[in-house]
């Protein structure tokens, strides 16, 4: 990029630097913060003239400054504790599932319709079922967690079994690997990009279910929250919560992202970002 | 050392079989090929004496013992390299040593020393994809080496490489093989590369696969040193063995 030297002309008018100014005025942080300041304002001023239906900026943060610590923070504790057990156990069962769909035939022939039926089915017709069995507890949002989050874990995760090249289960057989060696170093290892792929749709759907449970049942935790605040129409701590809910997922899915780029990186890199060192000659000519 | 025993295999018992009674002895030190058009047999054959393939008949011994399964005293090395993409060349060197439980340093050391040896002592924190074919085998050498087997098993370890650094692996593995004093059994389609690195070439013929011939290479050794194809020796064995594959691919084409 900067191998022109001083003294030369660009060889094309088209490969001229831009002007500076309109560099800057272009550069992405600087679009994407004027972008938010512009919504924030409008938001600010339509919601000022409309207080009780859609609230304000100002409005939100004093809320959540008044609210957090009695009512936000413990609904929080509540929903983030199920989700935390419900996803735990997703990964625990869902990930050797998967691996044994994808490499025992009879496993595979034996659990496949269960797994494609209910991965189909919208899972959320469960909970009715699952409050049913399990009333209004903590194992109910556990399993709504569990049904919502295990599914595209397993899927995924057998998927990724189907893509591991079957010469190196041979070569871990050559080399004398046990069973459990070639589940864990080969199998497992050569899925993870996909078992990521489907711990965060797993999470995603996670948060959803138990988000939902929380709306349609009263079982305490953030949706009931929302529910709630809805009902006296405090929609200013009601933002409070969603911004929050969508700041945690974000959060979680932000660790779960450097925990699997520690995993694959840089064996998983893509093709047109494999080795700088190798692509540079390529990337010049 | 490697003694096999009227092997067969079959997978559709309607048509002849993709190995039928074959034999081979590898003594202790020597150098064999399986030679043979597509179709003979000859990986097959590897892959059983592995223990990647069961045998539909016969048997594998290895000194005097049934060999059916994998085994620590067989080590391959693969036409594909099949390295580990999540491994360095380190730790791929290193596998077979860590599945035999040995410590991390001292299969490090071990896994080092080979690359070493192969060549690649500057490449050991590469990745399988910053690294090319030739070097990529390599490491599939070292991985086979560094866990010292009695019977090196090589199933066309040069197929996928260009002419310039597959001959620049067939002097590094002769070099090796005599300072090691290892028994290969090594599967190729190149009649030259089977003179220039056997002691023993085992000529095969398809339909079914069996042996037709065996030759004893008489070329001094070590052939790196001197023009080996300029040798009366050479262009014998190669008209010879050439004259042969030419009746077993003759009539597949006269067929087709």
């Amino acid at each position: 990029m900067t191998t022109h030297a001083a003294g030369v002309a660009p060889p094309d008018a088209r490969l001229a630097p831009r002007p500076r100014l309109r560099a800057v005025l272009t550069a992405p942080w600087l679009l994407r913060t004027a972008s938010l300041a512009a919504f924030l304002v409008a938001w600010q001023l339509i919601g000022k003239s409309h207080p009780l239906a859609i609230s304000y900026p100002t409005a939100i943060v004093e809320a959540a400054r008044e609210s957090f610590r009695p009512e936000i923070l413990p609904a929080f504790g509540e929903t983030l504790k199920g989700l935390a057990v419900g996803f735990g156990l997703s990964i625990v069962l869902g990930i050797p599932i998967g691996l044994l769909m994808g490499r025992s035939r009879i496993v595979e022939l034996a659990l496949s319709p269960y797994v494609n039926a209910l991965y189909a089915t919208p899972r959320l017709a469960l909970v009715p079922l699952l409050v049913l069995w399990l009333g209004i507890s903590f194992e109910m949002r556990v399993g709504i967690v569990f049904i919502s989050a295990a599914l595209p874990i397993i899927v995924n995760t057998y998927l990724g079994t189907k893509e591991v090249n079957p010469d190196l289960v041979d070569t871990g057989k050559a080399f004398v690997a046990s069973e459990l060696q070639i589940y864990r170093g080969v199998v497992l290892r050569g899925s993870l990009p996909f078992v990521f792929a489907g711990l965060r749709i797993g999470l995603g759907k996670g948060m959803i279910g138990t988000v939902i449970a929380e709306i349609m049942t009263s079982a305490g935790g953030v949706g009931n929250l929302i529910v709630d605040y809805a009902r006296y129409f405090r929609i200013a701590d009601m933002f409070v919560v969603i911004v929050l809910l969508g700041l945690v997922a974000l959060a979680i899915s932000w660790v779960m992202r450097a925990v699997e780029l520690s995993l694959t990186e840089p064996w998983n890199r893509r093709p047109w970002k494999v080795n700088p060192l190798r692509r540079t000659k390529a990337a010049r000519s | 050392m490697l003694k096999i025993e009227h092997l067969s295999k079959s997978y559709d018992p309607t048509k002849p079989p993709i190995l039928n009674d074959f034999n081979l002895d590898v003594g202790p030190g020597e150098f064999v090929s399986l030679l043979g058009p597509s179709g003979c047999g000859k990986t097959t054959a590897l892959r059983i004496v592995t223990g990647l393939l069961e045998a539909s008949g016969g048997e594998v011994f290895m000194d005097g013992q049934p060999s059916t399964g994998p085994s620590r005293e067989k080590a391959i090395v693969f036409q594909g390299f099949n390295l580990f993409p999540w491994r360095t060349a380190l730790s791929n060197a290193a596998y077979g040593l860590e599945l035999q439980g040995v410590k991390k340093k001292a299969r490090t050391a071990v896994a080092a020393e080979y690359l070493q040896l192969v060549g690649l002592g500057d490449r050991m924190a590469h990745y399988p994809s910053q690294l090319s074919g030739g070097q990529q085998q390599r490491v599939g050498l070292a991985r086979a080496l560094a866990i010292k087997p009695k019977l090196l098993l090589m199933d066309e370890p040069f197929g996928a490489l260009d002419a310039l650094t597959r001959e620049q692996l067939q002097g590094m593995l002769m070099r090796i093989c005599a300072d090691h004093g290892l028994s290969v059994l090594f599967v190729t389609h190149s009649i030259d590369e089977a003179i220039y690195l056997s002691d023993r070439i085992v000529v095969m013929g398809v339909n079914p696969g069996r042996v037709l011939r065996t030759f004893d290479v008489g070329l001094r050794k070590p052939r790196y040193e001197y023009d080996w194809r300029g040798e009366a020796e050479y262009v014998r064995l190669r008209a010879e063995i050439w004259a042969l594959l030419q009746s077993q691919i003759a009539p597949v084409e006269a067929a087709a």
